[in-house]
């Protein structure tokens, strides 16, 4: 099978994954499960959709950072309050 | 034995492979990284609401259809790897190929705004608006902000679609397909990061 698609399966599982551990589970550590599991998804969706794997890495590095700093940012401000 | 010309032009042509390209416009990822800001500011905005108002955004959450999030985000995720596979179809030189993978992606634009207009008609039948407590202001704000994105998207989609099929790409020179699929591809990266905040996380 193309790589692509094993890519869109992948996302399809970490999305289901996601929804069932924020609507199953409970504990503090669920927040950082699932905000990490966003990040790898827009990272697999930065790299292989967007293609910015192999585009300038100036690119890469600003898209990837935003995915990073929001998720984070947003994680930060769940566990201080 | 190779002459001194085509020596030169075969290290030219291994060079340019090696070299890293940025898929469609600039000026389209200047407008994307623009749009990539507001989204961020919303969406930290929507955390700092949440850790002021733990309860209002808790029980605001169980008022939404969390299972129409789910299937919405299963939808997007479908219709970015319709839009990929048509910018690799485009790539083959597969132009109808190419312009079918990208009506599938509007065609998902389409069946996610139908699930996000049903999720409005039952909130706001059950009585909820913008008004109703600080997270519906956030849930309706900031997912029509998104819809609206979702809608400029499948025009963009439709628009190249439409300059497919006229033979204007071609193998060689698609820059056009690859600046639509990018656009594209924010709206989905952008409802990746939405999808935890107002869906799953309670």
């Amino acid at each position: 099978m193309k790589k692509l698609a094993w890519i869109w399966l992948v996302l399809l599982a970490l999305t289901i994954s996601a929804w069932l551990a924020g609507h199953r589970l409970d504990g503090a550590w669920l927040p950082l499960l699932v905000l990490g599991l966003a990040a790898i998804k827009g990272q697999l969706v930065i790299d292989h959709f967007m293609e910015l794997k192999h585009a300038p890495r100036l690119f890469r590095y600003a898209v990837s950072g935003w995915l990073l700093t929001v998720l984070g940012l947003v994680g930060v401000i769940g566990a201080a309050a | 034995m190779s002459t001194y010309q085509e020596v030169v032009a075969a290290e030219i042509e291994a060079s340019a492979r090696r070299a890293r390209h940025l898929p469609g416009d600039l000026a389209m990822w200047f407008f994307i990284l623009a749009e990539l800001a507001v989204f961020g500011l919303l969406f930290v905005s929507l955390a700092f609401a949440r850790a002021a108002e733990p309860q209002v955004f808790a029980d605001g959450a169980r008022t939404i259809h969390a299972g129409a999030g789910l299937v919405n985000t299963l939808i997007l995720l479908t219709g970015s790897y319709f839009v990929a596979r048509a910018v690799k179809a485009m790539r083959g030189g597969g132009a109808d190929a190419c312009s079918r993978w990208l009506l599938a992606g509007a065609g998902s634009g389409a069946a996610y705004t139908v699930i996000k207009f049903s999720e409005y008609v039952q909130l706001i039948g059950a009585g909820y608006n913008l008004r109703s407590s600080t997270f519906h202001f956030f849930y309706f704000f900031t997912t029509f902000f998104h819809l609206m994105h979702v809608l400029l998207g499948m025009i963009i989609l439709i628009a190249v679609t439409l300059r497919c099929r006229r033979g204007l790409y071609s193998a060689a020179d698609h820059r056009g397909v690859e600046s639509g699929a990018s656009y594209w591809h924010m709206v989905d990266l952008v409802w990746l990061v939405l999808f935890p905040l107002v869906y799953v996380l309670l």
